[in-house]
């Protein structure tokens, strides 16, 4: 316990050696903060960094770029002058782009070509990435454009021209651009063009969210709609022949193709709007020029000009007068055009809501408003279908576009542990695609998980700004105050928040209190600071004045009752006021003025005797006062450095807590003497401080974003991180919760005995101003500044997974057919357990000698345990079954035939014996050549081939009835090859570092087919059906492959930690990954998206390995065990066959408290907002009695069902009936 | 490339007709005089401590001093006022001197003593603030209204600094505002960035860009408030410039 030394004030400013007063603001020099001031941020960049980077020297910035700022400098070393562009990204970005950019910029320097800048070098000096390149002295188009140059068409059609044989010339040497528009183009001296920038745009392709490409690319009007749907894969050189299309557009038309109000419109456009014709807005435009220009510009990248080049060519053309090649647009394809120009006349296709993949749900209405709408002939109704399919085709895309944006965002969320948010956008997902398993499954996972806590009645209103709050000490009222309004006392019934009274107090009421016994609220009204306070008395029952109304001299913000509830006291000031309260009147008990040098009550609390009062004072002192004579009995100096701020004392009056304003100090003292018991120190300013009931605890809140729960014995201290700054914490009456105000308008709960959150942060989309907790713990009363106050359930519905511990560390886990019963391999031996029950069954006693996981019969009756006697055990009993075997050398590698009729031996001396194990019979002795220790065994699924490897490298396949080699041993390349089975058993995988090969079981033929990694891989398995190939490399990444073709299925899939666990599901459909760090996740094998979002196997703090994974065989359920023996049992919630309810965005948003709001800004293009509470309520009268017994139908059912009879888990009563 | 498409860059904030001063100085037309009232009522509000602080230094007790600053902003906000500043046409920090020089003396002639708690409330003063301010305050030789001037940058720095703090806590970095706010003055006196890097956790390059951003932001949030204070045709360079002077 340490005291922290205290402030030494430096007397002067280091930076200006000026004196540092006491009052500087922030402890900072007035004279330099204001100096700091003065400076524009130019002349800031340039006073901060050296004018020196490496062997160049900036003269001065030329202009700011998305990227950075370019100046004209010169070169030292040749002298001469050129452009710098600092790459102000290079500051933040991690190495691996940095590198990447790198290699970009190096591929765009070697670009030798009039009308591109020519780079000159790519360097880092400083901490900071530049590239230099040739000083083009002209301005850049945009510059032109906007100081109102007009171009002639011949001009734009040359200068475009001369840009696309760059581009192409950029193109086939593997460079794109990706970013072409007129801040791009510079026009040199001879007012030739000159294209800059080449693949920068690269940099920021890390983030693929649209948010980022935005804020880094500016406008979003001359990117193409792949771009904008950050579609970064797709991402070819279509985009730059879009590009040159959209420059084209602007140096015809004289404003870019797509120009919203906001960045958000004006994305919209580019995904769903055609542009205007070119023609429209210059007559000067041929229709020529305006296919040219409108074929660049097409949404579907296929549909542009297949290269550059050919845009060149066709411009050459036009400027020749010769015909060009593009064809102006069918009538099919104006139609469509059309459509998209007017989404509202074209009806709903074409935007948010449907998601139509095939023509037959288009309405006959909106079909029949197609055809009226173009007065169509019979001839031309062949045509329209053909439209509808091709408008029905974009509309899927558009709301694709939209919902994978919506999903990345809610994926993050996700991960950031901010699951109300990912609800509200997965919600929206599932919105655009009523049929997107991945999205229903997160959010069947994250409502059993979340732990979500509902709001209960409508909404309470009280007068405006209801600042205080609290339940009755029998829990069977309550009581709100506000500070205006006709009535600012409101007593309601605390079961349903019924408005009993309101009762105007005559003013302001800035605080109340019980008395101890209940029956009377005693009111100090009017504003701190300002006036008279007036005490009174009420009662609890009917809300009735009890004594006449007492004037104070002084106002006050406190009020409190002593333990007897004889007196009151109202600190103020100097003269804190006691009041005595008898039946029929207040009376000032005494003006408690000290005969010592005044000092102002900061904050003051009754203790156990009758006059007992604690006192802190603004002089850092606390004080034990006595209030019937006014003597100061004891006194004791607190070592705060900054004001004092609020005193608490326990419920059991022995400690008292001390709290300053901004140091975060907390001082705690014993009630008896003033002794001073700890000192704790916060590293930001504490907000709020509570004793727990049974005053073991002190929970204290501050601006650091953590709860801090200190023992007021020991030391002990947790730390609980909040995610935001929380003030006023209360315990439940029990001690098991705490709840607090979060200052990002939400209230949060914690369980204290787990020392986690107990439920999401409840969302009130508003400033909270008090939170409390009835005194059964149940319930939750939160108020707000609208004056609104609402009454929350306490109790979340938490889904538990079913959990236990082995006795040992845990190494492999094996699930028994019938998913009843799970068996855990542990250093000491077996264990049986019961799934059902979690309750332990069987020990088999006998060490595991080396690290092969034991093998069962089919009908799990018998186990193999890898042992060097061989031996195979009855699992219920623990004995050996079968008579010990005349082995020729203990064994280094055993098997058990999937038949469960014969085992394989093999020893150090490569001999490898046949067994039937039941009678002890040897069966056959295959022989290995060139004798070496066998490695692995292992018999086809088929049981008729026994497979071995040998630290000689060789795989050996034989006939395990005769012994006799199918076919010559075949050469591994490193002997840490392991193999697997496909499927049933045709084709074999063996994986060998890099590689994974695959072989015909049968003939032992290599196919052609090897799937080569980058890294090592670490782990290999295969999907049940032998066709998906999951492997985890040594990156943590993990990859799916087809057993038939070498390109991967999905995007490689990063992980946090090493990945020690991988299984697939008996159908194929996912696979799960499970960490080194107790993480799991189960994935969609077909996409590779997550499920669940990352489960955690172990308990904080303390996650262990996980080490073994099993679908149980309905798919339904997964089991998890990690190497410290604990084992977890997780519901997978309804499958992909179950028909996914309409209703389900619906419940989601409604739990969450959050959805998906209209616009949005440049930074999130598409926001939260807040759901009404009422919708909220009406989502949950309206679901809690869906009727059907479906996995959905059971969701909402539990979620909302009475917390006193709320099952375990949504299933639980299925399986439980 | 507009400036508010590059991160961390947020646009200079324009500075006519919407600032505080500003509008009080139009109040001449009277359909602007609610605005133009409310419009002052912000600024006193934000300000009142150098009033405090001036009248307390002259000797006078806590609760005479806390019922004059009450009377004098009563007084201010009474709707006269706005004409006198019309014509003034000062800056809101020279006004609100003068306007107090002027209540003293005419207090000081008509020895009017206000009752205690007789008016309404004007301006909610955070004394026990005030008071420990006033304590730490170092004793000088220097005129009284050099050291209001002095008290009138600090109450403004001030304001900058909690907003500052503000945002980051609504970011979820207050932590990291807390260690970086040193750099507003410079870097010496100041743990190196290399240091700085390693209590963040982060890399030094990611720091001096943090450090860039913060200054710039301080900048902006600091020019906005002094402007609040200045008319239309007033500098906020030179006001800057003066108010160094007294350091």
């Amino acid at each position: 316990m340490e005291l922290k030394p205290l402030n030494q004030a430096s007397p002067s400013c280091p930076a200006c050696g000026r004196a540092l007063p006491a009052t500087a603001p922030g402890g900072l020099c007035s004279a330099c903060l204001l100096s700091r001031a003065l400076l524009s941020a130019a002349e800031e960049d340039l006073h901060e960094e050296a004018q020196q980077i490496g062997d160049y020297e900036l003269l001065a910035p030329i202009a700011r770029g998305g990227m950075g700022i370019v100046y004209r400098a010169r070169q030292k070393s040749l002298n001469r002058i050129v452009a710098l562009k600092l790459i102000l990204a290079g500051d933040l970005a991690p190495p691996e782009l940095i590198e990447r950019f790198r290699v970009e910029a190096e591929a765009a320097a070697s670009l030798d070509h009039p009308n591109i800048v020519s780079v000159y070098e790519v360097g880092e000096a400083d901490g900071r990435h530049f590239l230099t390149m040739k000083l083009v002295e002209g301005g850049n188009l945009a510059e032109r454009l906007a100081r109102g140059q007009k171009f002639s068409v011949q001009e734009a059609a040359r200068t475009v021209a001369k840009l696309a044989h760059a581009v192409q010339f950029a193109h086939q040497r593997g460079v794109l651009h990706r970013d072409i528009k007129p801040t791009n183009v510079l026009i040199d001296t001879h007012a030739e063009p000159v294209l800059t920038d080449f693949g920068l745009a690269k940099l920021i392709e890390h983030e693929t969210q649209i948010t980022h490409t935005l804020a880094v690319l500016g406008t979003p009007s001359y990117i193409s709609p792949e771009q904008a749907a950050g579609q970064v894969r797709h991402v070819t050189t279509a985009v730059d022949v879009y590009g040159l299309g959209a420059l084209l557009y602007e140096l015809l038309a004289g404003a870019p193709p797509f120009a919203g109000g906001t960045t958000l419109a004006t994305i919209r456009m580019v995904l769903e709007q055609d542009p205007q014709q070119p023609s429209r807005r210059n007559p000067q435009v041929d229709r020529d020029l305006d296919t040219i220009c409108l074929k660049c510009l097409a949404k579907e990248p296929g549909a542009r000009y297949h290269s550059a080049e050919a845009v060149a060519e066709d411009l050459e053309r036009w400027l020749r007068r010769e015909p060009i090649l593009a064809r102006p647009a069918g009538a099919a394809e104006r139609l469509a055009k059309w459509v998209r120009r007017h989404p509202a006349r074209a009806l709903s296709l074409a935007v948010i809501g449907l998601a139509l993949v095939s023509v037959t749900v288009v309405s006959d209405y909106s079909r029949r408003r197609v055809s009226a709408a173009l007065a169509v002939s019979q001839k031309q109704k062949g045509e329209i279908e053909q439209q509808q399919i091709a408008i029905a085709r974009h509309a899927a895309e558009t709301a694709g576009q939209l919902a994978y944006s919506l999903e990345l965002q809610a994926a993050q969320h996700a991960a950031a542990g901010r699951h109300s948010s990912a609800l509200g956008y997965w919600a929206q997902v599932l919105r655009l695609n009523p049929s997107n398993h991945v999205a229903a499954s997160r959010i069947f996972q994250t409502l059993i998980r979340g732990g979500f806590v509902q709001p209960l009645g409508p909404a309470l209103n009280n007068g405006p700004y209801a600042h205080a709050s609290s339940f009755s000490p029998d829990g069977s009222h309550l009581v709100i105050a506000s500070e205006r309004g006709k009535s600012q006392l409101f007593i309601r019934a605390a079961a349903d928040g019924k408005l009993l009274r309101a009762i105007d107090a005559g003013g302001s009421v800035a605080a109340f209190d019980f008395s101890p016994d209940g029956t009377k609220i005693a009111t100090l009204v009017g504003l701190a600071g300002w006036g008279n306070g007036r005490v009174r008395l009420w009662s609890t029952a009917n809300g009735q004045p009890l004594v006449p109304e007492f004037l104070l001299p002084d106002s006050g913000y406190r009020i409190n009752f002593n333990a007897d509830g004889t007196l009151l006291s109202v600190p103020w000031a100097i003269e804190p006021q006691i009041l005595a309260a008898s039946a029929t009147r207040l009376g000032l008990r005494t003006n408690a003025r000290p005969a010592e040098k005044p000092y102002f009550v900061v904050d003051m609390v009754w203790g156990a005797g009758p006059g007992q009062l604690f006192i802190l004072g603004d002089d850092k002192q606390v004080r034990w006062l006595d209030a019937f004579s006014g003597t100061t009995l004891a006194r004791r100096n607190l070592n705060f450095a900054e004001l004092a701020a609020q005193l608490i004392i326990s419920p059991d009056h022995h400690v008292l807590a001390a709290r300053d304003k901004e140091g975060g100090e907390v001082a705690l003292l014993d009630a008896a003497d003033l002794r001073i018991l700890q000192e704790l120190h916060h590293p930001q300013p504490v907000t709020g401080m509570a004793f727990s009931p049974d005053s073991s605890l002190l929970a204290v809140t501050g601006n650091d974003a953590t709860l801090h729960l200190w023992s007021v014995e020991g030391t002990r201290h947790k730390l609980l991180p909040t995610g935001a700054p929380q003030a006023g914490p209360t315990f439940s009456a029990d001690g098991t919760k705490l709840a607090a105000v979060g200052l990002d308008h939400t209230a949060r709960l914690w369980s204290i005995p787990q020392g986690e959150p107990l439920c999401e942060p409840l969302q009130l989309g508003q400033r909270v101003l008090s939170v409390c907790l009835n005194p059964t713990g149940d319930r939750l009363l939160t108020t707000c500044a609208d004056g609104s106050a609402t009454l929350w359930e306490a109790n979340p519905a938490h889904a538990a997974e079913l959990r236990f511990t082995a006795a040992r560390p845990i190494l492999s886990t094996h699930l028994s057919r019938d998913g009843t019963q799970a068996f855990l391999t542990t250093d000491a031996g077996l264990e049986t357990w019961d799934l059902e029950t979690s309750k332990h069954l069987t020990t088999l006693s006998a060490r595991p000698e080396f690290p092969i996981d034991p093998q069962f019969s089919p009908d799990d009756r018998y186990v193999l345990l890898p042992m060097a006697k061989a031996t195979v055990f009855d699992c219920a009993s623990g004995i050996s079954a079968g008579p010990p075997l005349a082995l020729p050398a203990p064994a280094t590698a055993t098997a058990l035939s999937p038949d469960g009729r014969l085992l394989a031996s093999g020893d150090e001396q490569g001999r490898v014996r046949l067994w039937n194990w039941r009678t002890g019979e040897l069966l056959a002795s295959p022989v290995v050549l060139d004798p070496q220790e066998i490695m692995r065994l292992g018999f086809s699924p088929d049981s008729r081939r026994l497979f071995a490897t040998a630290r000689n490298l060789h795989l050996y396949c034989w006939d395990s009835a005769t012994g006799s080699a199918t076919y010559p041993p075949l050469k591994m390349d490193n002997f840490g090859a392991t193999f697997d089975f496909l499927g049933d058993g045709h084709r074999f995988a063996a994986h060998v570092g890099f590689d994974v090969h695959l072989y015909e079981t049968a003939t032992g033929r290599a196919e052609p087919l090897v799937l080569h990694h980058d890294l090592p891989n670490m782990l290999v398995r295969t999907s049940p059906d032998g066709e998906r190939l999951a492997l985890v490399a040594e990156d943590n990444r993990v990859s799916e492959y087809s057993t038939h073709g070498p390109a991967p299925l999905i995007s490689p899939l990063p992980h946090a930690a090493r990945v020690s666990a991988l299984e697939y599901d008996a159908a194929g459909r996912r696979f799960a990954t499970g960490t080194a760090t107790g993480d799991l996740e189960v994935f969609d094998a077909a996409s590779g998206r997550s499920l669940t979002g990352v489960l955690h196997h172990g308990r904080a703090g303390q996650p262990g390995a996980i080490v073994s994974l099993h679908f149980t065989t309905d798919d339904r359920r997964l089991l998890s065990a990690s190497a410290d023996g604990l084992v977890c049992l997780w519901d997978l919630g309804p499958t992909a066959a179950e028909p996914i309810p309409g209703w389900l965005p619906e419940l989601a948003e409604a739990i969450a408290g959050l959805k998906v709001g209209g616009g949005g800004s440049a930074e999130a293009p598409i926001g939260l907002e807040p759901v009404a509470h009422e919708k909220r309520r009406a989502i949950r009268l309206q679901l809690s009695e869906v009727p059907g017994q479906t996995a959905w139908a059971q969701l909402p059912r539990w979620l909302f069902a009475d917390p006193q009879i709320r099952a375990r888990s949504p299933f639980y009563e299925s399986r439980h009936p | 490339m507009p400036d508010d498409a590059i991160p961390g860059r947020i646009p200079e904030v324009q500075q006519f007709r919407t600032t505080h001063w500003s509008v009080v100085l139009r109040a001449s037309r009277s359909e602007n005089a609610d605005e133009a009232h409310r419009a002052l009522e912000e600024l006193c509000r934000a300000y009142w401590y150098p009033i405090y602080a001036f009248i307390r230094r002259r000797g006078t007790g806590l609760h005479d001093a806390q019922d004059l600053t009450q009377a004098f902003f009563e007084k201010l906000l009474e709707k006269q006022t706005l004409a006198v500043a019309d014509r003034q046409r000062g800056r809101f920090r020279t006004f609100l001197l003068s306007a107090l020089n002027n209540f003293l003396i005419n207090e000081a002639r008509d020895a009017k003593r206000l009752k205690r708690g007789g008016g309404a409330e004007v301006i909610s003063l955070d004394l026990e603030t005030a008071e420990q301010q006033l304590a730490l305050e170092p004793v000088s030789g220097e005129s009284p209204e050099r050291v209001y001037e002095r008290n009138w940058v600090e109450v403004m720095m001030r304001r900058v600094l909690d907003r500052l703090q503000a945002d980051s806590v609504t970011e979820g970095q207050a932590e990291r505002f807390s260690q970086l706010r040193v750099y507003l003055v410079g870097e010496q006196g100041a743990p190196s960035f290399t240091e700085m890097a390693n209590r963040l956790g982060l890399t030094e390059a990611a720091v001096k860009g943090l450090v860039r951003r913060l200054r710039a932001r301080y900048r902006l949030l600091f020019r906005e408030e002094i402007a609040q204070t200045l008319g239309d045709d007033q500098d906020i360079d030179a006001e800057i410039k003066y108010l160094m002077t007294l350091y």
